[in-house]
């Protein structure tokens, strides 16, 4: 194939995508007549088409085109296809609706041109679009504005055609010719008859809310927009996809209803509750929730969990700022040709039931079609008893446990009774096949999780459970057990649980019970998998890494070495295994004091923490791995490498904006000793005194950590010679520590001893060494370093006492 | 961590014609993004988008000192960046085929989303490979299209300044391109 070849391919493919198939072939014969190849290669190419052929690369890239790259004003004057853009006259997050007319018409008959915005993967979007069009095309209905035409442009975007329609909003439509309540019923009777018409032919509106159901002055409703929110975003409506905030800015909130928050299956059930906020706003004047924040969780919240009011309460219930745009109980009634306190009166009972069933969260508990949401507003109107009935709040109650189980069988059964009424395309089935093949694989994995945790905590309820409460311990205990007993015949999972829950266990201190997890989980993964496997590797560094907390370190190093062997051999270099296994090895050599070994793993650690940032809780990994890298140097006398490091450590909190946290504590506090230590007392006390502030507010007086930080504080007004100062500090961390209680009290007692002497408050410092002494004695006996420095400290305040012979006595 | 001042300065002599700077800033780029690939894409969940322009644009500023560079450069920079990024997937892959078949390791579970290429991805990486150098030979342009717009990221309008045409022959060149290698990438997994 040559360039020129390419060149013909290009204008062919681009002549024939705008065909029917039915012309095709016909096409190709005659376009390819004496060159096979061209043909076969533009064969390949139309059957490459289609979202089912794209790479699966293809899905990880182009997430679009900058959409800035593009002006709508710029397009008008132009012609798209065979029309004429006039005006631009609504521009959403999905394209552009102009104004236009048929430029190779007499009359100028007006029309919409709906453009979809660039950045779409194009092919795939042509492929859908062809079918959606088919679809739309048939779409005939006096309510529903007819899709004239369609295509791809010259720049490969995709537009529609519709009727252009002169109309208000049918809830404007309504106030200012003062439509009274069984007015503004029928009225909305007709859009239900709309909607169940556009349901019987598979298309579901997805967005209906005032500005897309207009009624002409004549009084003709006409719905807009059928069937477009899918075609023109195709991904806003993908299954189990997480709705992202650029998505949720294309959905109108207040009509959204939760399964479209939630990013869950869209069925005929979602136009439905659209239909009764509708229906809602119809008749209150009022919308059932007040969206003011467009922030999706909050949005998801409302939408998800609060239960609106009903449409009688509502009328009441009004702030000044909403009596301003929507106006007051007065106002509103006016325009329903009543007053407030009539017009409370109709909406109460069948009305607010009937609104109430078509808004539940539940999509199966809505009206099954919009037919019946009409058959029902029909019984009302003629005074028979309505099948909408009050939500209870057992049912509701009872419902809520069953939820998870339920939840999209119920709502594909509705689909499925709007797919009976229809003779459908094949390949529109064809899609709904595989969407439901997708949604029932999630179901079921849910469904597992869900039935497990249920189970788990159904055994954990005190009532099968003889009445005693349940504690956390209990409820993971059951749970071992559990993954024990029951998983025993699917190993992967079993082992993947165990470890699952044995960091669980470890995180609340059950370090024993993790171990025997971590273990079994190495069992198993070692007989599924070999030992020289990535999976066993990693049960056998989480059990070493237990042992060394437990400080077990003889027990803990072989797991380790073994696991450093295999992910060594196995893993890419910084995967964020290695990190686990090269601390926990760095931890034992430090209390080994091999510290150039522990230097060697730790500053490794801090290398692959690093590159795994981004990984939950990296960023502190990180942190507090640099800080004790720093620890180890300073121990190692390695100062000026120890300093770069906690100064990387904190130019990094800095920049992440991490103000407050137990490992900057740690920093700061070693920074400070460094700087004790190049005698820069200022900066040490400014240090120090930042991480003691910040100790304080994060664990309160009674944490450890904090008579030890006025120990330095203390020490460094000693260095500085303010004596008075330290001996305020010195006392205050020993008053804590004896609080807290403890051998430390014995460090603390000598610290405050040492101070006191250089104030020759002899008295004083020598029953604090006499303490001190008999302290850390009982505790580690008299050979310990700490015993042997008292004593020496003792006998020198002794000497300058003038008491030589009890100097004697305790000096060596 | 690199001195941007390098790569600034490679990419201004490359603009003024020195071939030699294309070899200095290859691997340079290469191993930034490499480094920036590897955290970015572990965290990213098959079936999502990896972002490529993200990932380039984060190469770029951490590689290019802004104040130093023509505006056109970034053009050039993105080129080559896409490149890069191919080579980068093209290396990763061959390295899985090797580990797969050597080790016989089972593939890696999804839970540790270290594999940012799926099985899938490993053989289509390859085979696009093949089909890019292919269609190269028939037509540049669109080859180049393909690179940058999927690997690179790059926008229509990025494409079309850096190939200096329009951006609704990029925008036929792309759409054609991309089936035309479907078609081929299919023919050669098979």
């Amino acid at each position: 194939m040559d360039a020129h070849l390419w060149n013909k391919l290009e204008e062919l493919y681009f002549a024939v995508i705008e065909m029917d198939e039915s012309q095709r072939t016909a096409f190709l014969d005659k376009a390819c007549a004496n060159n096979p190849t061209l043909r076969h290669e533009l064969e390949g190419m139309l059957n490459a088409d289609g979202d089912s052929m794209a790479l699966a690369l293809e899905n990880r890239v182009l997430n679009g085109d900058s959409i800035s790259e593009i002006d709508p004003q710029k397009a008008i004057g132009t012609r798209i296809g065979p029309y004429c853009l006039d005006q631009l006259i609504g521009e959403g997050g999905m394209g552009e609706v102009y104004l236009a007319h048929r430029a190779d018409e007499q009359y100028k008959q007006k029309v919409a041109l709906k453009r979809v915005r660039p950045g779409y993967r194009s092919s795939e979007m042509m492929a859908r679009f062809r079918i959606e069009r088919q679809v739309l095309a048939k779409l005939t209905h006096p309510n529903i504005t007819q899709l004239l035409d369609g295509g791809i442009d010259d720049e490969g975007r995709p537009y529609l055609v519709m009727q252009y329609i002169e109309g208000t909003p049918i809830t404007t439509f309504c106030d200012t010719h003062r439509l009274s309540i069984e007015d503004r019923i029928q009225l909305f009777r007709v859009v239900c008859s709309a909607v169940q018409h556009a349901h019987q032919n598979l298309v579901v509106h997805r967005d209906l809310k005032p500005s897309n159901i207009l009624v002409t002055e004549k009084g003709d409703v006409k719905l807009l927009d059928f069937g477009i929110a899918k075609l023109l975003n195709p991904e806003v409506v993908d299954l189990s996809m997480p709705v992202t905030q650029s998505q949720m800015r294309l959905m109108t909130p207040e009509y959204a209803a939760p399964e479209q928050v939630k990013g869950e299956t869209i069925t005929t059930a979602t136009d439905v509750y659209a239909l009764g906020v509708l229906l809602y706003e119809l008749l209150a004047g009022r919308r059932p929730y007040r969206i003011n924040k467009k922030v999706h969780a909050e949005i998801e919240r409302i939408i998800c969990n609060e239960n609106p009011s009903r449409p009688s309460t509502a009328l009441m219930h009004v702030e000044e700022a909403e009596a301003k745009t929507e106006g007051t109980a007065v106002q509103i009634s006016q325009a329903r040709r009543t007053g407030p306190s009539r017009l409370r009166k109709a909406l109460r009972g069948d009305l607010d039931n009937i609104v109430m069933m078509a808004l539940r969260k539940e999509p199966e508990r809505r009206y099954v079609s919009a037919e019946q949401f009409s058959e029902d507003l029909s019984r009302f109107l003629s005074g028979r008893p309505v099948a909408a009935q009050k939500d209870t709040l057992r049912y509701r109650i009872g419902k809520f446990t069953q939820r998870n189980r339920v939840g999209v069988g119920v709502s594909l059964l509705v689909l499925a009774m709007a797919m009976a009424f229809t003779l459908s395309t094949i390949q529109q089935s064809r899609e709904i096949a595989a969407e439901r093949d997708r949604a029932q694989i999630e179901a079921e994995k849910a469904t597992q999780v869900s039935n497990f945790m249920i189970d788990l905590f159904d055994s954990a309820d005190p009532n099968q459970s003889d009445g005693e409460p349940v504690t956390v311990e209990q409820i993971l205990r059951e749970g071992a057990k559990k993954i024990e007993q029951e998983l025993a015949g699917q190993p992967e999972v079993q082992a993947d649980l165990m470890v699952d829950l044995g960091r669980v266990h470890r995180r609340v201190g059950l370090l024993e019970e993790s171990i025997v997890l971590f273990d079994r989980s190495k069992e198993i993964r070692s007989s599924l998998y070999g030992l020289n496997h990535e999976l066993t590797a990693h049960s056998m560094m989480r059990k070493g890494d237990v042992l060394v907390e437990k400080g077990e370190f003889k027990e803990g190093e072989p797991e380790l070495w073994q696991a450093l062997a295999i992910q060594r051999e196995l893993l890419e270099p910084f995967h964020s295994d290695l990190a686990i296994t090269l601390n926990a090895l760095a931890f034992i050599n430090y209390h080994r004091r091999n510290l150039d070994s522990a230097e060697v793993y730790m500053a490794e650690t801090v290398e692959v923490r690093r590159r795994n940032i981004e990984k939950e809780e990296g960023v502190l990994a990180l942190l507090k791995d640099m800080s004790g890298l720093a620890a180890i140097q300073l121990s190692a006398g390695k100062d000026s490498l120890a300093q770069s490091n906690l100064e990387d450590a904190m130019a990094f909190a800095d920049t992440l904006g991490i103000k407050k946290h137990i490992v900057l504590t740690n920093v700061l506090n070693n920074l400070g000793h460094l700087k004790i230590k190049q005698n820069k007392l200022d900066e040490a006390q400014v240090l120090v005194q930042q991480a003691l502030e910040m100790r304080r507010d994060l664990f309160g007086n009674a944490h450890p950590s904090i008579p030890a930080t006025l120990n330095n504080l203390a020490m460094i007004h000693q260095k500085k010679g303010s004596l008075e100062e330290a001996e305020r500090f010195s006392k205050e961390g020993l008053e804590l520590q004896r609080k807290i209680g403890g051998a430390v009290v014995g460090r603390s007692l000598l610290n405050y001893g040492i101070i006191l002497a250089d104030l020759n408050r002899f008295e004083e410092a020598e029953s604090a060494f006499l303490e001190s002494i008999q302290i850390l004695q009982e505790a580690h006996g008299a050979t310990n370093p700490f015993v042997k420095r008292t004593r020496s400290q003792l006998a020198e305040l002794y000497a300058k006492w003038g008491k030589p012979e009890l100097a004697e006595q305790y000096a060596e | 961590m690199l001195d941007s001042g390098t790569v600034t300065y490679w990419l201004s002599q490359l603009r003024q014609g020195d071939a030699s700077a294309l070899e200095q800033l290859m691997p340079i780029v290469y191993d930034e993004l490499h480094l920036v690939a590897r955290q970015r894409l572990k965290k990213e969940r098959p079936g999502h988008t990896f972002g490529a322009t993200a990932l380039i644009n984060e190469v770029y500023l951490k590689l290019v000192d802004q104040k130093q560079l023509d505006i056109s450069d970034r053009g050039e920079f993105m080129a080559i960046a896409s490149r890069t990024m191919r080579n980068i997937l093209v290396d990763y892959a061959r390295a899985r085929k090797r580990l797969k078949r050597g080790g016989g390791i089972k593939p890696v579970p999804l839970e540790d989303v270290e594999a940012f290429l799926s099985e899938q991805e490993v053989e289509e990486v390859l085979a696009l490979d093949i089909a890019l150098d292919k269609l190269s030979s028939q037509d540049e342009r669109a080859s180049k299209v393909v690179q940058y717009r999927f690997f690179g990221g790059l926008t229509l309008k990025e494409t079309a300044d850096v190939l200096g045409v329009s951006q609704r022959s990029v925008q036929r060149s792309w759409t054609v391109a991309r089936l035309w290698l479907r078609k081929e990438v299919a023919g050669l997994i098979e």
